[in-house]
C-alpha cells in the first residue's frame, strides 16, 4: 500500500498524531475487485472505509429503482462515516469502479472505545461531525443555490430551571438517559426561548436548538422545505457544528418553546449531547438526501 | 394511529401489496416498522378493477377481524387484481375507549360516490368539535353517514367540499376539498381553544385521481407526550414506477417513466431505498391515465 491508515486519517482535521496512531490500530485492510461492492444501501453498517487505491462510485437509489450518482472517490478519501455517528444502515451503494484497497475502521471496536470515553474515538467522532456538517451545507446549496436573506437572529433568551427542562424532555430518546446532574449542567449551559409561528431564528452565531414544544422548520431561499424539527429534536446541528450559518432560513413552524445552547456543556453531559448531535446530523443528512431523491424522481417522471 | 396505503397504476395482484412484501400491510398489524403500536381494530379496502360491474365505483371490503389472521381477506387478495386501491389497517388505543365496529372502518365511502378516504392520525378532543362541524356537512352527505368518528367526519367534510360527490374528480379538486376541510377544522379548533397536536394523514381517491396528505395541526404542541403522532410527524411515503413486482428478490416499483404510484404510511419493504417521503405539511397529487401527472403541493392552513 502507498501509505498506511494513520496517514490516511491525516485528512481529518482535529486529530493529533497519537490519536491517529490509536485509531489506526483499529483499522483492518480491505481489498475489493472492480465491480464488487464495499457496501450497498440499506446494509447494516460495519465501519468507516479509508481508500488507499482505486476508485469507488457512490450512488443512491431512487423511486422506480433508478440510481443517482453521488460521488466518485479516490485515494485518500473516506466513506461510510455516518455509521460511526449513528450505527445506522448504509445510505448509499459504494461500488468499486476499479480494483480498490484500503482500510476499514471497525464500528463495533470504535463504539466500544467511544463508550469508554477514549480521547481518540471522541476526537474522531468530532472530526466526522464536522465533515457531515460541511456536506450537509453543500447538499442544501445543491438543492437551492440561492442564498437566504440576512436575519437579525433571535432575541435574547432567559434561564430555564433544570426541573422544567427535565419535565419537557425526559421522555425523548437520548434525554431519557439524563440524570439530575445532566439536567443541572444543561440548564446552566443555555437559555430558554418562546417564539410565535413565522419568527426567524437564524442569524448571528448559531446555537444548538433543542425543541421543547412546537416545531421549527428549515426552509431554502426559494421556499423549498428542507427539515421540520419537533419536540425532543436537536435543530440547527450542522450550523452549530460548523460555527457558521447554514444556507437556509430557520423558522418557527408552530408556536414553540426552545432551549438554546451556545456551546456543549463540559463533562459527561457534553459527551452525551455530542453523541446525540452526531445522530441528529446523520438523521438530518439522510432526510435531506431523501428530499433530493424526491425532487429527482418527480422531475424524471 | 393506523396504517394505510394507496395505489394507482398497472393492475397488480392485491396480495402483492397487502400480503407478500416483508413489510406488507397485513404484517403491520403487529409489526409496523415506523409505529410503536398494534393495529388490531380491523381492516378495510376499496379496490378498482375495470372488469367490475359499475367499474367507477370501488369494490369494498371491511372486517373487524384482526387483519393478519383474516383468511377471507387472504383468499380475496390471492385472486383479485386491482388497478387502484386504498387500504387501511385500523389501530386504536388499547384502553377500551374506541368503538370497534364495521361502520368505523376505513376507507369511508358513501353510497353512489366513488370518493373514499382513509385516515392515519386523530383529531384531539374531537367530541368537543363535533357539534360545530355538523353545519359544514351537506344534508345529503350527513344523511348517508353511518359513523360519528373523527375520520368519518373528515370524509363527510371532504365530500361536502366537492361540486358533486358522484364525481368524476381531478386530484386538484380533491386537494381543494381537503384544504377547505382543514381550514374548517382549523377554525373550529381555534373557536374551542384546542391546540393539541392532531395528525391528519389522508389517502383520498376515486380510483382515477389520488391525494395523499401528510399534515398535523399544531405539530409538537401538547403538555404531556400523548402518543407517537403527537411527538413525531407521522410518516407518509411514496414510490413511483411503471410496474410493482418482485424483482431481484425485492418487492419494488421498477421502470423510470413512472405510470404507477404507491403511497403508504410506511414502506412496504424494510429496505426503504426506493421510497421517499411526502414532505411534512405537504400532499402528493396524482392524476392517473396514459400520461399520469404527479406533483407535490404544500398545505397552508
Amino acid at each position: 500500500m502507498a501509505q498506511d491508515a494513520e496517514q490516511a486519517l491525516m485528512r481529518l482535521d482535529g486529530l493529533s498524531a497519537p490519536e491517529r496512531a490509536a485509531l489506526a490500530r483499529l483499522a483492518a485492510d480491505f481489498v475489493v475487485p472492480a465491480g464488487g461492492a464495499l457496501f450497498r444501501q440499506h446494509d447494516q453498517s460495519d465501519g468507516l472505509y479509508l481508500i488507499d487505491s482505486g476508485t469507488v462510485a457512490v450512488t443512491g437509489r431512487t423511486p422506480g429503482d433508478g440510481h443517482v450518482a453521488l460521488a466518485q472517490l479516490g485515494p485518500g478519501a473516506m466513506l461510510g462515516e455516518f455509521c460511526l455517528l449513528d450505527g445506522g444502515r448504509r445510505s448509499a451503494d459504494a461500488l468499486a469502479a476499479t480494483d480498490c484497497a484500503g482500510w476499514r475502521l471497525d464500528l463495533a471496536r470504535f463504539a466500544g472505545l467511544q463508550d469508554a470515553g477514549d480521547p481518540a474515538a471522541l476526537a474522531l467522532a468530532a472530526a466526522l461531525r464536522a465533515q457531515v456538517a460541511a456536506r450537509s451545507a453543500d447538499l442544501v446549496r445543491a438543492l437551492s443555490p440561492a442564498a437566504p436573506d440576512a436575519a437579525a437572529g433571535p432575541p435574547p433568551g432567559a434561564g430555564l430551571p433544570a426541573d422544567h427542562l427535565a419535565a419537557r424532555l425526559q421522555t425523548f430518546p437520548g434525554f431519557d438517559q439524563f440524570g439530575p446532574a445532566d439536567w443541572a449542567a444543561l440548564a446552566a449551559a443555555g437559555h430558554g426561548h418562546g417564539a410565535a409561528r413565522g419568527q426567524r431564528l437564524d442569524g448571528g452565531a448559531p446555537p444548538l436548538w433543542i425543541v421543547l414544544r412546537g416545531a421549527l422548520m428549515w426552509q431554502a431561499a426559494d421556499g423549498l422545505q428542507l427539515l421540520v424539527h419537533g419536540p425532543g429534536a436537536l435543530a440547527g446541528s450542522a450550523a452549530f457544528v460548523a460555527g457558521q450559518p447554514w444556507p437556509a432560513r430557520l423558522l418557527v413552524r408552530e408556536d414553540a418553546e426552545m432551549f438554546a445552547l451556545p456551546a456543549l456543556p463540559a463533562g459527561a453531559t457534553g459527551q452525551r449531547l455530542a453523541r446525540m448531535l452526531g445522530s441528529a446530523l446523520v438523521r438530518d443528512q439522510r432526510r435531506l438526501t431523501r428530499v433530493r431523491a424526491r425532487l429527482v424522481a418527480m422531475e424524471a417522471a | 394511529m393506523c396504517r394505510m396505503l394507496g395505489y394507482i397504476g398497472a393492475p397488480v395482484l392485491l396480495e402483492h401489496l397487502v400480503v407478500r412484501p416483508d413489510n406488507a400491510l397485513l404484517n403491520q398489524t403487529t409489526d409496523a416498522q415506523l409505529l410503536a403500536m398494534l393495529n388490531l381494530a380491523g381492516f378495510g379496502l376499496a379496490a378498482w378493477n375495470d372488469d367490475l360491474n359499475d367499474a367507477h365505483l370501488p369494490l369494498t371490503f371491511h372486517s373487524t377481524n384482526v387483519a393478519v389472521f383474516d383468511a377471507n381477506l387472504r383468499a380475496l387478495a390471492a385472486r383479485l387484481k386491482v388497478r387502484s386501491l386504498v387500504a387501511h389497517l385500523r389501530g386504536v388505543p388499547l384502553d377500551g375507549s374506541a368503538t370497534i365496529n364495521q361502520q368505523s372502518l376505513h376507507p369511508f365511502q358513501l353510497a353512489g360516490s366513488p370518493l373514499v378516504l382513509a385516515h392515519n392520525g386523530d383529531l384531539a378532543e374531537f367530541g368537543r368539535m363535533r357539534a360545530a362541524l355538523w353545519p359544514h356537512i351537506k344534508p345529503d352527505v350527513a344523511k348517508a353517514m353511518t359513523a360519528l368518528t373523527d375520520s368519518a367526519f373528515l370524509h363527510a367534510l371532504v365530500l361536502s367540499n366537492v361540486d358533486d360527490p358522484a364525481g368524476p374528480f381531478t386530484a386538484e379538486a380533491i386537494f381543494r376539498a381537503i384544504t377547505a376541510t382543514f381550514a374548517t377544522i382549523r377554525r373550529v379548533r381555534a373557536d374551542h381553544g384546542i391546540t393539541r397536536s392532531s395528525s391528519v394523514n389522508l389517502v383520498v381517491s376515486d380510483g382515477r385521481a389520488l391525494v395523499a396528505t401528510r399534515f398535523t395541526f399544531d405539530f409538537g404542541r401538547f403538555e404531556k407526550p400523548p402518543f407517537q403522532g403527537g411527538i413525531e410527524f407521522l410518516s407518509q411515503w411514496f414510490t413511483i414506477g411503471d410496474r410493482y413486482a418482485l424483482a431481484d428478490g425485492e418487492w419494488k416499483m421498477t421502470g423510470g417513466r413512472g405510470a404507477g404510484t404507491l403511497v403508504a404510511s410506511e414502506p412496504l419493504t424494510r429496505d426503504v431505498s426506493t421510497w421517499v417521503e411526502v414532505p411534512e405539511y405537504g400532499a402528493l397529487l396524482v392524476d392517473s391515465g396514459e400520461a399520469p401527472r404527479r406533483r407535490i403541493e404544500m398545505i397552508d392552513c
